[in-house]
């Protein structure tokens, strides 16, 4: 099982936390849940380092945080983006897709100069 | 965003912390009880599944911790903590404590001490309204070099109303009034006569009824009085019904008419003291009573010269414009009265540089002064801190290795040498307090405003900013050396204190030598004030001040009318003398008496005046002191007759009137004749000159004295001051003197009886003052450099120990390694000292104004200082180069 798992790359937590609560509001756990059922199961967020993240997120003022109750009539805290937090989503998003496109042409660069 | 606004967030944050800890548990609580429901859900027992959600969280307390730091590290929240740690540290270590604090107390005590005398004289506001805007006005002589002269009544009129610079102008005239009560002795007080114009001036409003009117300042005006609020509160009692009552002052009564609130006086004292010249006034304290000044020409004609003029300065303008405006009228008045104002121009001057202009550079100076103490007492300190710094490295590498941030260590270190330099503060303050006590009773009156000296809020607010500085700066030392420390090196190292490289070594003795330059440099400038203070005091004053007594007196015009028109012959005046003289040589123990207008170190007034036969000349002539004095006057002050003959009891208003006159005249206006016999003319009559005296210098001991001429009293009735000679203690007889004019006339107020050497020494109070406090200053900061000198090198001598032991196993004699100790600590003295040396010749400058009768650079001084430091600081390395010598080989290898 864990073979198939991989470990976050530092600073992807938060953009994967960003995307996330950009749908719609969601609290920690569901965070971590989410993430894992869109990722198939790929991605593990390492619950230690989410509170941490989010505490960083809303100090950096992208995200904010409020109390509501749940289906299940629990209070939870429940995460959202902030104007700010949806621009740097957007810069974040660009960053990555332009590295990993870099990353994939390494890869499948067969020798000879293009 | 702001400092402040930042703290409020942070303290904010520290009182919503518990609410925000309690909303982050909850949080989590809600995260595992989610997780656990999923765990279950995949068929775990509840308690396993309970156990495995905390696995993946890590532990509930460890993310809370991991949370809260995500915040933002509040040096707030841990403040409590760190200062708990640094007083049991320093607690651990009381010896250290103590000599650190007393150190710093000495430092910040001394500041405090003298920031207090400087706040409370320099930079505390002046008590007028626009008191920038105020100036003085003095008349200038060109034939005499006096630039500071009060003003004659009709220059005064003039210029104020031709100015248009100066929005305004008074004139002023100090006295001494004797102030007769209805019971009890007359007391003296000090009187200030002024134009109605004067408070507006200023802008001084009365605390109690009214000032004087336009009315009340005529001659022959209403007598009429405003009370000073000192003499109001002491004698009165604060006593409002005081308005409309009779007092008498020269036994003429006046109505009083209002109070003036204390620092109406502001100033006076100083022009007073500044002026070549002036009436009867001793200024130094409270002016009590204010009187009209009522002044016009006819009783005040313009060869006349006995007011000061203070003038305001229109909006934006500055003195030199009024300089300007005003010498241009001068010159005008020169032109139009030949007779009188011939070479007499005007000095204008602002009113502050005036009161502060000679005290500003002495307060500077021991500013400068203290600055250095505490240089002098941080650099102790930070060497204390980091030879325990240097032991204290493996702590710091055994708390870095289990995980303390360096952050919090050197906020450790910085929160450790606040507490201290706080500490040191407190105790500077108790130290200031009685430091203060010390500096008032030796500082002399004529500082102005001395007697408002105290330690205020303000001042105190000062030393914490100065303690907080000086903790913050001398804790960075160590902090730095702190973070230097290799954790493993330093772990593996067993012998304490074995990460002083050379580089920690040389910093510490370059503190050594910084701190020995510095006090090199205030014990040079304090020797260079010490020797000129002994220049003065064996300055020939050209009198003998041992053995003399003096006690002064104001005789009233009432009781002793000045009569111009019988003038010399005022027969009471000489009753008065005769029966004083009388009654002081009845005195057992006195040898000789004798009355003047004026002590000898009394600038007393000048006249014009032109020697028969040669008036022309005297156009050009300046003034010349003028000195009635009875027959006995030279032998009782011991003032030498050069040639021809004093006077004698016959020299009376009914003889040919005679004079004798001083070398300085001689040498001014009988270059080339005998002067005996020649005819010297002023007030209107020709004296024949009988005599030739030595310079009495009149003006004090640092200036030279000026020409002068001596009458007869007999022929010059102007009693002011008596004198006796005595063979025995000459303070036993001040209160027999006193007695004596009491009996003579028991309606005078008797004041400044004291032994003429307490006068000679008051009048160099100032420089006493500035020699004595730089020497103490000097002195202390000597003492701790010499300690700190001597600390280091027992330090790196005890750093050595194993080195020495090895050079002697191997061979080396005790002489030797004590030359080697020896050597390495005189390298450090000699430059210290050659560099404080450096730092004298510079700071030399600040003190020309002060030295007397040496050049600034004086090689004496220098010389004895450079000997003394090298020799003390010899003293202060002996003992450790001694203890290396004791150093048994044998034990030293095997406490390896």
């Amino acid at each position: 099982m864990t073979d198939e798992r991989s470990d976050l790359l530092q600073g992807t937590l938060e953009l994967l936390i960003l995307k996330t609560i950009s749908v719609e509001p969601m609290h920690g756990w569901g965070i971590t849940q989410r993430i894992e059922l869109i990722s198939r199961n790929v991605l593990q967020v390492n619950q230690g380092s989410l509170y941490p993240a989010l505490e960083r997120l809303k100090r950096k003022g992208w995200i904010r945080s409020e109390w509501r109750v749940t289906e299940n009539n629990r209070r939870a805290r429940f995460y959202h983006l902030t104007a700010g937090g949806r621009r740097q989503l957007e810069r974040e998003r660009e960053t990555w897709q332009r590295a990993s496109a870099a990353v994939n042409w390494i890869l499948e660069w067969a020798g000879g100069i293009p | 965003m702001t400092f402040l606004a930042r703290l409020w967030a942070r303290l904010e944050a520290l009182l919503r912390r518990s609410r925000v800890d309690q909303e982050t548990a909850e949080e989590l609580r809600f995260h595992l009880d989610m997780e656990t429901a999923k765990q279950v859900r995949a068929g775990l027992a509840p308690q396993e599944a309970r156990r495995q959600a905390q696995l993946a969280l890590g532990g509930v307390s460890r993310t809370q911790d991991a949370v809260r730091d995500e915040r933002g590290s509040n040096w707030l929240e841990h403040l409590p903590q760190d200062l708990r740690h640094a007083v049991r540290r320093l607690r651990r270590s009381p010896g250290f404590t103590l000599v650190a604090v007393l150190t710093l107390a000495l430092g910040i005590g001394a500041n405090t001490a003298i920031y207090s005398v400087v706040d409370g004289v320099l930079l505390r506001a002046i008590p007028f309204a626009e008191g920038k805007r105020l100036v003085m006005v003095w008349e200038t002589d060109r034939r005499s070099n006096t630039t500071r002269e009060p003003a004659s009544w009709p220059d005064y009129v003039d210029l104020a109303e031709r100015s248009r610079v100066l929005d305004g102008a008074a004139a002023a005239s100090g006295m001494e009034v004797t102030l007769t009560p209805d019971q009890g002795d007359p007391v003296r007080v000090s009187g200030m006569a002024v134009t109605h114009t004067f408070f507006p001036l200023v802008g001084v409003r009365p605390i109690l009824g009214r000032l004087f009117t336009p009315e009340e300042d005529r001659p022959g005006g209403a007598r009429v009085t405003v009370l000073g609020e000192g003499l109001w509160r002491s004698r009165y009692g604060a006593d409002p019904g005081i308005l409309g009552r009779t007092l008498r002052f020269d036994d003429v009564p006046y109505e009083v008419i209002g109070v003036v609130p204390h620092g109406a006086d502001f100033g006076l004292d100083q022009i007073h003291a500044r002026a070549a010249y002036h009436g009867p006034y001793i200024g130094t304290g409270d002016v009590g009573a204010w009187a009209p000044l009522q002044a016009s020409a006819e009783a005040t004609p313009r060869s006349t010269h006995p007011f000061f003029m203070l003038g305001r300065l229109g909006p934006d303008l500055t003195v030199e414009q009024a300089q300007g405006e005003l010498a241009d009228i001068a010159a005008d008045l020169e032109r139009t009265y030949p007779q009188e104002n011939t070479a007499r121009g005007v000095h204008v001057e602002s009113l502050q540089q005036v009161v502060f202009g000679p005290t500003r550079p002495m307060m500077l100076m021991l500013l400068g002064a203290v600055a250095l103490v505490l240089l002098v007492a941080c650099v102790n300190v930070a060497n204390l801190l980091l030879a325990r710094g240097a032991t204290r490295s493996r702590e710091v590498a055994v708390r870095g290795a289990l995980g303390a941030g360096f952050g919090r260590l050197g906020r450790q270190c910085l929160t450790e040498s606040v507490v201290l330099a706080l500490a040191g503060g407190a105790a500077g303050v108790l130290l200031a307090v009685g430091g203060l006590r010390a500096l008032l009773a030796l500082a002399p009156a004529d500082i102005p405003r001395v007697a408002d000296v105290g330690l205020n809020p303000r001042v105190l607010i000062a030393t914490l900013v100065l303690s907080i500085s000086v903790g913050l700066a001398f804790g960075l030392v160590p902090t730095i050396q702190a973070f230097h420390v290799d954790i493993m090196s330093t772990i593996r190292n067993a012998s304490p204190g074995s990460s002083s490289g050379p580089g920690a070594r040389r910093f510490r003795e370059g503190l050594v030598i910084a701190e020995l330059a510095l006090s090199v440099t205030l014990v040079v400038s304090a020797g260079l004030l010490i020797r000129s203070f002994w220049s003065v005091l064996n300055v020939d004053p050209g009198f003998r001040a041992d053995g003399v007594v003096k006690a002064e007196f104001q005789l009233p015009a009432s009781r002793y009318p000045s009569d111009y028109r019988v003038w010399p012959a005022w027969k009471e005046v000489h009753a008065f003398d005769q029966k004083l003289l009388e009654a002081v040589r009845a005195i057992p123990g006195v040898t000789s008496a004798a009355i003047a207008n004026a002590h000898p170190l009394d600038a007393g007034y000048t006249n014009s005046f032109s020697v028969v036969g040669r008036e022309a000349e005297a156009e050009n002539w300046p003034e010349i002191s003028v000195r009635a004095v009875t027959p006995d006057y030279f032998t009782t002050l011991g003032v030498r007759v050069e040639t021809g003959q004093g006077f004698t009891d016959a020299d009376d208003a009914s003889a040919p009137a005679v004079a004798v006159i001083n070398q300085e005249s001689v040498r001014r206006f009988f270059p080339t004749q005998d002067p005996i016999g020649q005819q010297i003319r002023f007030w209107g009559t020709a004296r024949r000159i009988v005599g030739v005296i030595t310079d009495e210098r009149i003006h004090g001991l640092t200036e030279p004295p000026p020409p002068s001429v001596y009458v007869p009293t007999g022929q010059a009735p102007r009693a002011a001051v008596v004198f006796a000679r005595t063979s025995g203690d000459p303070a036993m007889l001040v209160e027999p003197l006193r007695r004596a004019v009491l009996a003579a006339d028991p309606g005078l107020a008797v004041y400044g009886a004291e032994p003429l050497t307490l006068t000679v020494r008051e009048s160099q109070a100032q420089r006493r003052f500035a020699m004595l406090v730089l020497g103490a200053f000097a002195g202390v900061t000597f003492l701790l450099a010499l300690v700190g000198i001597h600390g280091v090198l027992s330090y790196t001598t005890s750093q050595r120990t194993r080195e020495i032991g090895i050079r002697m196993a191997l061979g080396a004699t005790g002489a030797g390694v004590t030359g080697l100790v020896m050597k390495g600590g005189l390298r450090l003295a000699a430059t210290g000292t050659a560099l404080g040396l450096i730092g004298a010749a510079l700071g030399s400058r600040l003190l020309s104004g002060m030295l007397f009768g040496i050049p600034r650079l004086d090689p004496a001084t220098f010389l004895v200082v450079a000997v003394a430091a090298i020799g003390a600081a010899l003293v202060a390395i002996w003992l450790p180069a001694r203890r290396a010598a004791g150093v048994a080989p044998i034990s030293c290898l095997r406490a390896e």
